[in-house]
C-alpha cells in the first residue's frame, strides 16, 4: 500500500517535559493505525502537531511524499486531514445539518440552502453507514450520535485522513461497537484513520499497525497480527500489568442509604422515579447503565448538588436529605466528578489549591480562617508521590498536566481524604491502562479498609473487575440487582438497554 | 532534560505580565506616534511623560496622590473580578463613601482622629451596603451584575448631586456656581510632606493592598473566592457556597471602594464636590489596573501607579511642551482595550468548551 503520510523525528517539548522526542511515523491508505501509550506518553502532543493545534520545535510532515507546514487546524482541514477531538466542538442548539456544513454551506441566492444541506448530509450519512436525523438538535442527541456528527464533518470536508482522540471514552459499551465497525468501513472506503487509545481490545480488533509511545519516545511499530495485549501493555509501560486480586469482604454497616428517591424534572418528567439502594461498609456498589438514564441526576442528589429531590438520604448514619453539599461532605462523603475539567478541578490554579478543595475549612489546613500553606504543600507533596503523578511541583497548574494525571490529582484528593464513603463517577475515562490499574488499586484498597465506594461508569469491564453488587438503572429507576456471583454480562447488557430478565428462563 | 530558553518560551511562561507589559509599550508608541502626526517630537514628548509623572520628588507625590483613589478601585475591582464577579460598581460605591465622608465628619465632636476613625467607618459601611442592594438584585433576580452595578453608578452620581446640590450645598462658598458641600474643618488627613500633596491615604492604600493580597492568597475566604472565580463549578462541587461567597466578596469589594472615596474627600478635597469622583475616572482606571494585574493586589498598586503617573506626566507635557493631555487618555484607551481583547479573547474559548460537552 501506498504510504500517503510520514511525519519524521518530530520533537515537541513543554519546559522541561519532552512530550515527543524523536518520533517518526508513516500512514499507509486504508489502514487504520493505532498510537497507544501511558498519559503524557506524547500521544495527544503528537497529533495535536498534525492537526496544526500545536507547533513542532523539529520535525518533518510529509504528505503524498511531499514536505507540508501545519500551522493550523483550517491548513490540515485543507490538507484533507480532520480529527475527531475528545470533546466534541459542537453548536448544541443547532441542527445536525447546521453543524456538519458549518463555514462550507451550500447556499443559494447568498441564503443558506436548507433543503439542499439536509440533502447532502443525509447522502453523506447514507454512504458511510452513519446514522444521524439531518434535522434533529444536537443538544438532544445522544453522544454516540454526536460522535457520528463530528465523524461527518471531517467527511463533509473531504478528509482522506482522519485522527480520532480518545473515540470511545465517551461512549457506552454498544456505541463503541458501532464506532469501531464505522471505523473499518471507513478504511475500506478508502480513509486512513489515526486512532488514539488506551483500550487495548479496541486496538486488536480494529487496528491494521500499532505504534508504541513511552514517555515520548517511539518503543516501536508493530503489525496488528504479530502481537497481543499483553505483549503491547509490556512495550506500554515497560513491566507486566498484575491482575487484581479482590479480597471478599462483609459488612453491616450501611454508609449511604437512598430511599423512595424521585425527582421531577420542569416539564414535569420523572428523571428518577424511586429509587432504592444501598452501600455497605466493604462493598463496591457499581450503577450500570447507559449515559443520560438518571445516573448524573442520582449523583447530584446524593451529593446535594441538587436538592429539589424527594426522598430520604443517609450518608454514615446521618441524615442529609436536601442538605447543602458542605455538609454532606462532612457527613462523610467524597466524590470523583464525572467530569475531571468542568466539575473536578480548576485548570488555572495550581496542584495545591486543587488539592485543598473541601477541606479549606478543616483543622488540618487552616486556622481562624488563615491557610496553613506547608501543611497543604506537604500534603500535596504526599498525593504527588503516593499516586505517582508526573509533575515538576506543587504549584504547577492543572493545565499543564495530561489528563490522565489531571485525573489521578482528583482521584487521589477524594479517595485519600478522611471518610468512609466515596463516588467515583467514570474514575478512569480516557485515561491509560497504568493509571486505570492505579486507580482501581487505590479504590480497592480504600474498600479493604471497610470504605464503601459507588461506583458509576459506562465502562462495562470497570464494573465487572470491582463491583460487589450492581444496580442497573435505566429511564431513571433501578431496574435490576446482581449480587456478586450472578453477575452475568450479557444479562447486563440486555438489562440496561431496558430488557426484562425472567429468573427462571432464558435473557430475552 | 534540556530546556530551551527562547523568548517565546520566555512570554509563555510570565504571559500574565508580560501581556500587560506588552500593551503598555504599545499604548506608549500609540501615543508616539500620534505626538508624531501632530507636529511634536515624539522622543520629547514620551520622555516628557515619564519624567514628568515619575522623575522628581514633587511628580512622584503628584502620581501617588493621584494613584490612591486609583488604587482603591482597583482593589475592589480586582477582589471581585477574580472572584468571578464582574462589578462594575466601584464609582457608585467610592462616590457613597465620599458623600458619606462629608455629611459625617462635620457631625462629629471630638479629637481629629476620632472623626477620621468614625467617618471612615461610616463610608465603607455606605460602601458596602451600596455594594449589597446591586449583589441582592442580582441574586434575588437572577439578572446580570455588570449591568446592574453599572446603572447603579448613575443612580450614585445623581443621588450625591442632588445631596449636594439641595441639602448640603456650602452656603459661604467664594464662588456661588461651585456644587460643594461645606469645607470639613476638623478631621481631615494630614499630608506626609508638607511640601508636597501626598497624604497619609496613600499609606492607607499600601496597607490595603498588603490586607488584600493577604485575604486572597492565605485565608480560606480568599480560597473561595478564588476557586469561585477560576471555576465555579468546582466551587459548587467543592461545597462552597456561591451565594455567601458572592455576597462577602462584594460586600468587602464595596467597603474598599467607600474608603477610597473617603480618603479623598478627607486627604485631598476636604469636601464633597459635584463629579469629584466621576470626572478623573478613578474607577475606570482603577478597573483598567485589575485587568492589567490579573486581578493580583500588588499589580493593582503598581499598575495603578503607573497610570496614575502618565496622567500627571500628561499634564506637565501639556505646561510646558503644549502637548495636549488627552495623550495619556489614547494611551490609557489603547492599554484598556489590550488588556480587555485578552479577556474577550479567552472567554469565547471557555464557552466554546462547555457549550461543546452539553
Amino acid at each position: 500500500m501506498e504510504k500517503i503520510l510520514e511525519m519524521k523525528n518530530i520533537v515537541k517539548t513543554y519546559g522541561r517535559v519532552v512530550a515527543n522526542d524523536n518520533v517518526s511515523i508513516d500512514l499507509k491508505k486504508g489502514e487504520i493505525l493505532a498510537i497507544v501509550g501511558e498519559n503524557g506518553a506524547g500521544k495527544s502532543t503528537l497529533m495535536k502537531i498534525l492537526y496544526g493545534l500545536e507547533k513542532a520545535d523539529s520535525g518533518e510532515i510529509f504528505l503524498h511524499g511531499q514536505p507540508v507546514k501545519i500551522t493550523s487546524p483550517s491548513v490540515a482541514m485543507g490538507l484533507h486531514i480532520g480529527m475527531v477531538q475528545q470533546h466534541f466542538m459542537l453548536f448544541g442548539p443547532m441542527t445536525v445539518t447546521e453543524n456538519i456544513v458549518y463555514n462550507n454551506e451550500i447556499t443559494k441566492y447568498a441564503f443558506f440552502d436548507k433543503k439542499k444541506n439536509e440533502e447532502k448530509v443525509a447522502e453523506l450519512s447514507e454512504k458511510y453507514g452513519l446514522k444521524v436525523d439531518p434535522t434533529a438538535i444536537v443538544d438532544n442527541c445522544p453522544v454516540g450520535t454526536q460522535q457520528r456528527i463530528e465523524i461527518l464533518k471531517t467527511l463533509y470536508q473531504n478528509a482522506d485522513i482522519i485522527i480520532f482522540d480518545e473515540p470511545s471514552a465517551v461512549l457506552t459499551p454498544n456505541e463503541v461497537d458501532d464506532l469501531l465497525d464505522t471505523m473499518k468501513t471507513l478504511a475500506a472506503a478508502g480513509k486512513s484513520l489515526i486512532i488514539i487509545t488506551h483500550k487495548l481490545n479496541e486496538v486488536m480488533y480494529v487496528a491494521d499497525r500499532v505504534v508504541v509511545l513511552r514517555a515520548g519516545k517511539l518503543i516501536d511499530i508493530v503489525d496488528k497480527k504479530d502481537t497481543s495485549i499483553e505483549q503491547l501493555s509490556y512495550m506500554m509501560i515497560g513491566r507486566q500489568v498484575a491482575n487484581l486480586e479482590i479480597v471478599e469482604h462483609d459488612s453491616d454497616k450501611t454508609l449511604l442509604k437512598v430511599e423512595n428517591l424521585t425527582l421531577g424534572s420542569e416539564l414535569g418528567k420523572k428523571i428518577l422515579d424511586d429509587v432504592n439502594l444501598y452501600v455497605n461498609a466493604g462493598e463496591i456498589v457499581g450503577i450500570a447503565g447507559v449515559s443520560g438514564n438518571g445516573q448524573t441526576e442520582l449523583i447530584r442528589c446524593i451529593s446535594g448538588l441538587e436538592r429539589n429531590y424527594q426522598g430520604k438520604i443517609t450518608v454514615n448514619d446521618h441524615d442529609v436529605s436536601n442538605f447543602d453539599v458542605a455538609s454532606i461532605r462532612k457527613a462523610g462523603l467524597s466524590h470523583i466528578p464525572e467530569d475531571r475539567y468542568l466539575w473536578g478541578s480548576a485548570r488555572e490554579a495550581s496542584i495545591s489549591d486543587n488539592v485543598l478543595m473541601g477541606e479549606e475549612d478543616s483543622e488540618r489546613f487552616s486556622k481562624n480562617g488563615i491557610l496553613k500553606q506547608k501543611e497543604i504543600d506537604k500534603y500535596a507533596d504526599e498525593l504527588i508521590e503516593s499516586y505517582a503523578i508526573k509533575v515538576d511541583n506543587n504549584k504547577q497548574r492543572i493545565r499543564e498536566l495530561s489528563g490522565g494525571n489531571a485525573q489521578k490529582v482528583i482521584c487521589a484528593r477524594e479517595v485519600e481524604r478522611d471518610c468512609p464513603f466515596t463516588i467515583a463517577c467514570e474514575p478512569t475515562r480516557g485515561i491509560d491502562i497504568g493509571a486505570m490499574e492505579f486507580v482501581h488499586e487505590r479504590l480497592v484498597a480504600k474498600r479493604d479498609k471497610f470504605g464503601g465506594i459507588l461506583l458509576v461508569t459506562s465502562e462495562l469491564s470497570e464494573i465487572m473487575k470491582l463491583c460487589d453488587r450492581i444496580y442497573v438503572i435505566y429511564n431513571g429507576s433501578i431496574n435490576y440487582e446482581f449480587k456478586n456471583e450472578d453477575i452475568d454480562d450479557h444479562k447486563l447488557g440486555v438489562l440496561m438497554l431496558g430488557g426484562k430478565v425472567d429468573e427462571n428462563k432464558a435473557v430475552n | 532534560m534540556k530546556t530551551k530558553l527562547s523568548i517565546k518560551n520566555f512570554f509563555q511562561h510570565f504571559s500574565d505580565i508580560s501581556y500587560s507589559l506588552i500593551a503598555v509599550v504599545i499604548g506608549l508608541i500609540f501615543g508616539a506616534i500620534i505626538m508624531a502626526a501632530t507636529g511634536f517630537n515624539p522622543i520629547e514628548g514620551i520622555f516628557g511623560l515619564i519624567k514628568g509623572g515619575f522623575l522628581s520628588p514633587y511628580a512622584i507625590a503628584s502620581t501617588f496622590t493621584r494613584a490612591t483613589p486609583i488604587i482603591f478601585a482597583g482593589l475592589s475591582a480586582a477582589l471581585a473580578w477574580g472572584s468571578g464577579y464582574s462589578s462594575m460598581g466601584a464609582q457608585g460605591q467610592m462616590i457613597m463613601g465620599a458623600i458619606t465622608a462629608a455629611i459625617v465628619a462635620p457631625l462629629i465632636k471630638g479629637p481629629a482622629i476620632l472623626v477620621v476613625i468614625v467617618t471612615l467607618a461610616a463610608s465603607m459601611v455606605a460602601g458596602a451596603l451600596f455594594s449589597l442592594i446591586s449583589a441582592y438584585i442580582s441574586a434575588k433576580y437572577d439578572a446580570y451584575l455588570l449591568i446592574i452595578t453599572l446603572m447603579f453608578n448613575y443612580v450614585a452620581d445623581y443621588f450625591a448631586s442632588y445631596l449636594t446640590n439641595y441639602v448640603f450645598l456650602d452656603p459661604y462658598a467664594l464662588d456661588k456656581l461651585a456644587i460643594q458641600t461645606q469645607l470639613i474643618e476638623n478631621g481631615t488627613i494630614p499630608r506626609i510632606f508638607s511640601r508636597y500633596t501626598t497624604h497619609y491615604g496613600f499609606i492607607v492604600a499600601l496597607l490595603c493592598v498588603a490586607i488584600i493580597a493577604f485575604i486572597i492568597n492565605k485565608t480560606s475566604f480568599g480560597y473561595k473566592a478564588r476557586m469561585s472565580g477560576l471555576n465555579p463549578n468546582f466551587a459548587e462541587y467543592g461545597g462552597i457556597e456561591s451565594r455567601k461567597t458572592m455576597y462577602k466578596v462584594l460586600l468587602l469589594s464595596g467597603a474598599i471602594a467607600g474608603l477610597g472615596g473617603a480618603l479623598e474627600v478627607l486627604g485631598s478635597k476636604f469636601r464633597y464636590v459635584d463629579k469629584m469622583i466621576t470626572s478623573p475616572g478613578y474607577s475606570w482606571s482603577g478597573i483598567t489596573a485589575s485587568l492589567m494585574s490579573n486581578y493580583s493586589a500588588v499589580g493593582v498598586l503598581i499598575s495603578s501607579i503607573f497610570l496614575a503617573g502618565i496622567t500627571v506626566g500628561g499634564s506637565s507635557i501639556e505646561l510646558m511642551m503644549s502637548i495636549p493631555s488627552e495623550i495619556t487618555l489614547i494611551i490609557q484607551g489603547i492599554i484598556t482595550m489590550l488588556v480587555t481583547a485578552k479577556f474577550v479573547i479567552r472567554l469565547p474559548k471557555f464557552s466554546k468548551k462547555e457549550g461543546a460537552k452539553k
